[in-house]
């Protein structure tokens, strides 16, 4: 929930927290953060709806509810903000912005995947990782070698963990 | 195949329509009402075909030339596939030949025979009307020469040619009597409070006046010679243009200017060299949404001058084609049907005024008699300027041919051709066609009410004159209407008709359309980001400042739009309550001054704006968008070497040597980019503007509730002054009835003159009822 409108409702600036609702719909249909922010608003402020009056429009089949009635439906909320009226707003835009709430889950997938690949901590460990697997491949099958009496597995996995233990020690001196 | 009778009167704007001998049904959309034949004309074919289910028709049409031809292009929509068997013109006088008619019918009332219509106010009222004003705004877009264009159509060097950004001031030139090339100038503030006078104006002086910032209007009085003003009073204005006006007035003046449609044109200059309509948007739309209204007188008005075609190339380069890319863009804007005027002002006025230094004329002639294409009157398809016009050119074009003065005659063909004269046609047509006809009408009305009341007494005197029944009868009804009145019978009837007309329902609706179609365009631009759009600073900025500029233009057009809104529907009002008293009062001959409604106009005054740089600057992040990149570089190492056997004194000490090699290496290499969060910006941006629509349509509904009260007011205070009035005219009446020492002379000079008052109503009559 963003600080300005915090700041808003806290000033019982009425229009402006009713039109960042109405906005915040319209960036995120989804309605996540416009849920918090709703109910953070009618927490602070009773005064926040108007009584419902009859709206100037028709409400066409859901399957007809395009861009402009969506737009139709805010205005008409924008000029009486009652607590049906939002609803149905709500309804309406999460149904037209469907697609855009999934661009927008898409689009965050994308740059968490993003984030983890671009960050150099990341690829470091998992350089680290694949020679601990190495040292650790090594030591079992030695292990394996050992109890099973066979010598040339053991022999073999002793020089796999060598060479692990060895790339190991060369990384961290070359970070130092 | 059905035979439609049609009677167009454009004085009165009145249409009948017979079809097959019958009137069409009450819902028929055939009623037009109060509309002009030009809005209409184009929807005809399509409402005859489907209400009469039939494509061949006979048509019969009354009225002028000009509205024939009007009709004739709107029949001649192909889509309907409509056959006109005939077409038949009944054709009556010319707005020019009507108007003719009323003045000598007014000298004559000025000289006749009764006192009563020798009036002053009957005078003042005539005269009024005479010196009925029509504005030509002129707006361009930036370097398109309006000013040289405006010197062209003047046949003077008055308007200095500037080569920066067009100025802020609002010239009107209103024409006058004065010698052509002799100017008076005034110069005003902002506050209208007169800064300077010159009697005798020159381009210096308006040089001088355009850089004073202190400046903010001036008018001219002198001769606009070049435009027919066809018997009214030009107002050339230089119009800033909303995008190059700083004053909040002008933008507001400028979006009025285009509303009024009647008594204004608009003629946008355009620079063929560089049109870019991007510039010009919101005055772009807004020139659209007043073109949807009216249709085609609506398309008449606009004006489209493409200046500076004489700057390509003959052969190289097609008009035709440049004309038809600035078709199409005017289009892609939705302005349909763009009436478009190729023109070279520069040497349209080279060609007026024979400069000691020419610049363009030279090769303008020669190419003009080389290449028909140089001939810029002769684009009709683009002007769309109808026939009889190309036969006045054609006409003008051979006289000058034959022009002993080679060199005059060589001047007027490079006036013709260079476009200039097209467009005074155009100009000269649309007046003659809408505000002249409301000249002549407001004309016969200044004098027509008064003459129609004498008549209507003189009338009764005469038809009781020898009858003593019907005087018996006449008196009966003065006492009987008479006690009516005192009775308040009347007064409460009409004042109850007063009270029950609401229009704060239909207004409400009006105005809630064109709030809510800015809400809508903001929203459509919240609906296209996220919050996570990011965008780059520069890029952010372009948009921001396109938003910002958009915004400022809803928030001018709204207060010109919504003060159009009411005044619609005031005067509408105003017209059904007139109409209604009218009807009441009509049998005592007794009628009622239609006075000016004046509305004071919304003063919507613009909350400050979110600070645009204050946004940008607190939303801007920074941000490192390098990579890894592998690289190869040469590292140095040393080598350990065994020391040479020959150095005995370095035997047992360590030797190195330093080495190169390549080596490969994986780097971060930065890369810092500002990224705007561009919903905050929109978002903190665009809410301000939202509130504030809401409440200006709130301040609105205010206006129309007070304005309502006011107006009520009024017309009960109306009602009580006609009450007055029809008893002094009842009390006359009961006078003349009873006067019996009315003598025999006096009596034939009485019947003489209302022989005479007759006459003049027939003329009246044949001229604008016919």
């Amino acid at each position: 929930m963003k600080q300005e409108f915090v700041e808003a409702v806290a000033k019982k600036k009425l229009a402006k927290v009713r039109m960042s609702l109405t906005n915040e719909l319209l960036l995120d249909p989804r309605g996540t953060t416009f849920s918090e922010m709703l109910s953070y608003a009618m927490n602070e402020m009773p005064e926040l709806f108007d009584e419902n009056k009859e709206a100037a429009y028709t409400v066409p089949s859901q399957e007809e509810w395009d861009e402009d009635f969506l737009f139709t439906v805010k205005n008409d909320l924008d000029s009486n903000f009652s607590r049906e009226k939002l609803a149905f707003y709500e309804t309406v835009v999460k149904t037209v912005g469907k697609s855009k709430g999934e661009e927008i889950d898409k689009e965050e997938r994308k740059s968490r995947e993003q984030r983890q690949y671009t960050n150099p901590h990341n690829q470091e460990r998992k350089i680290n990782k694949t020679y601990a697997t190495v040292s650790a491949g090594g030591a079992t099958l030695a292990l394996v070698g050992l109890v099973a009496g066979k010598t040339l597995l053991t022999v073999v996995g002793g020089a796999v963990l060598v060479v692990g233990g060895v790339l190991l020690l060369n990384d961290k001196m070359e970070k130092k | 195949m059905k035979t439609v009778k049609i009677k167009y009167n454009p004085f009165t704007k009145n249409t009948e329509i017979i079809v097959d001998g019958k009137k069409p049904k009450a819902n028929s959309s055939l009623n037009f009402g109060e509309k002009r034949l030009q809005e209409w004309a184009g929807d005809l074919p399509s409402i005859l075909v489907n209400e009469y289910q039939d494509k061949n028709f006979s048509i019969d049409f009354t009225g002028t030339l000009a509205d024939f031809e009007d009709l004739q292009s709107g029949l001649s929509t192909p889509q309907v596939g409509i056959h006109i068997e005939h077409l038949k013109h009944n054709c009556t006088p010319s707005v020019s030949d009507t108007e003719a008619e009323v003045d000598k019918i007014f000298e004559e009332i000025k000289n006749g025979p009764v006192a009563q219509l020798k009036d002053k106010n009957i005078i003042q009222a005539f005269q009024r009307a005479k010196d009925l004003r029509f504005e030509i705004n002129v707006v361009a877009t930036m370097s398109s020469g309006k000013s040289t264009l405006i010197n062209a159509l003047l046949d003077y060097e008055l308007m200095p040619v500037a080569n920066t950004a067009t100025t802020a001031t609002i010239v009107n030139i209103i024409d006058t009597d004065r010698e052509k090339g002799h100017y008076k100038g005034i110069a005003f503030d902002s506050n209208g409070k007169k800064l300077f006078e010159d009697e005798e104006l020159t381009l210096a002086k308006m040089e001088k006046w355009n850089k004073d910032e202190k400046i903010s209007s001036i008018d001219i009085e002198g001769s606009i010679p070049c435009v027919n003003s066809v018997g009214m009073r030009l107002v050339l204005v230089d119009t800033p243009g909303p995008n190059n006006s700083g004053d909040q007035r002008h933008k507001t003046m400028t979006y009025e200017m285009m509303n009024d449609s009647d008594k204004s044109l608009v003629l946008f200059v355009m620079n063929a060299t560089q049109f870019n309509t991007d510039d010009e948007t919101a005055f772009l739309d807004y020139i659209c949404e007043c073109m949807k209204k009216r249709g085609k007188q609506s398309r008449e008005r606009f004006i489209f001058a493409v200046n500076k075609i004489d700057n390509f190339h003959p052969v190289k380069e097609s008009v035709d084609e440049i004309l038809g890319q600035v078709k199409t863009k005017l289009e892609s804007r939705k302005i349909y049907e763009p009436n478009i005027f190729p023109v070279s002002a520069l040497a349209a006025l080279e060609a007026r005024t024979s400069p000691e230094e020419p610049y363009v004329i030279d090769t303008f002639k020669r190419r003009m008699k080389k290449y028909p294409s140089y001939h810029f009157d002769s684009y009709y398809q683009f002007s769309h300027l109808p026939g009889l016009v190309r036969i006045e050119l054609e006409k003008y074009l051979k006289e000058a041919e034959i022009n002993p003065d080679l060199e005059e005659g060589e001047a007027i063909c490079v006036e013709i051709h260079s476009g200039i004269v097209s467009i005074e046609k155009a100009i000269e047509l649309y007046i003659n066609k809408y505000a002249r006809t409301i000249k002549v009408y407001d004309l016969v009305q200044s004098f027509n009410n008064r003459l129609n009341e004498l008549a209507a007494i003189a009338t009764l005197e005469q038809a009781i004159k020898d009858d003593t029944a019907k005087k018996a009868q006449l008196e009966e009804s003065i006492i009987s209407i008479r006690k009516k009145i005192r009775s308040g019978e009347s007064a409460r009837q009409l004042s109850s008709l007063v009270e029950n007309i609401d229009i704060t329902d239909s207004v409400k609706q009006e105005i809630e359309e064109y709030v809510d179609k800015q809400r809508t365009n903001i929203n459509k631009i919240i609906f296209l980001y996220t919050n996570s759009t990011k965008v780059i600073k520069s890029e952010a900025t372009g948009q921001a400042n396109k938003i910002q500029k958009e915004s400022n233009d809803i928030l001018d057009q709204l207060e010109a739009q919504i003060d159009k809104i009411l005044k619609t529907t005031y005067m509408t009002l105003y017209k059904t309550i007139v109409k209604q008293y009218e009807t009441f009062v009509k049998d005592l001959g007794i009628n009622i001054d239609k006075k000016a409604l004046v509305i004071n106009p919304l003063n919507f005054v613009a909350e400050d704006l979110a600070d645009l740089d204050a946004v940008l600057k607190a939303e801007t992040t920074r941000k490192d968008e390098g990579g890894y990149k592998n690289k190869t570089v040469r590292e140095a190492y040393q080598e350990k070497k065994t020391n040479w056997f020959w150095t005995p004194w370095n035997w047992g000490t360590t030797r190195y040597e330093t080495k190169y090699r390549d080596k490969t290496v994986t780097e971060w290499v930065s890369d810092y980019k500002e990224y705007v969060n561009m919903t905050e910006v929109v978002n903190k941006y665009f809410e301000p503007i939202q509130i504030q629509l809401g409440e200006a349509k709130e301040s609105a509904m205010e206006h129309v509730a007070s304005e309502t009260k006011r107006i009520k007011k009024m017309l009960g205070e109306q009602l009580k002054a006609i009450n007055n009035a029809l008893e002094k005219k009842l009390n006359e009446l009961q006078g003349t009835i009873n006067d019996a020492n009315v003598t025999a002379q006096e009596l034939e000079t009485k019947k003489k003159n209302l022989e005479w008052m007759n006459g003049i109503i027939t003329r009246i009559n044949k001229l604008i009822n016919f």
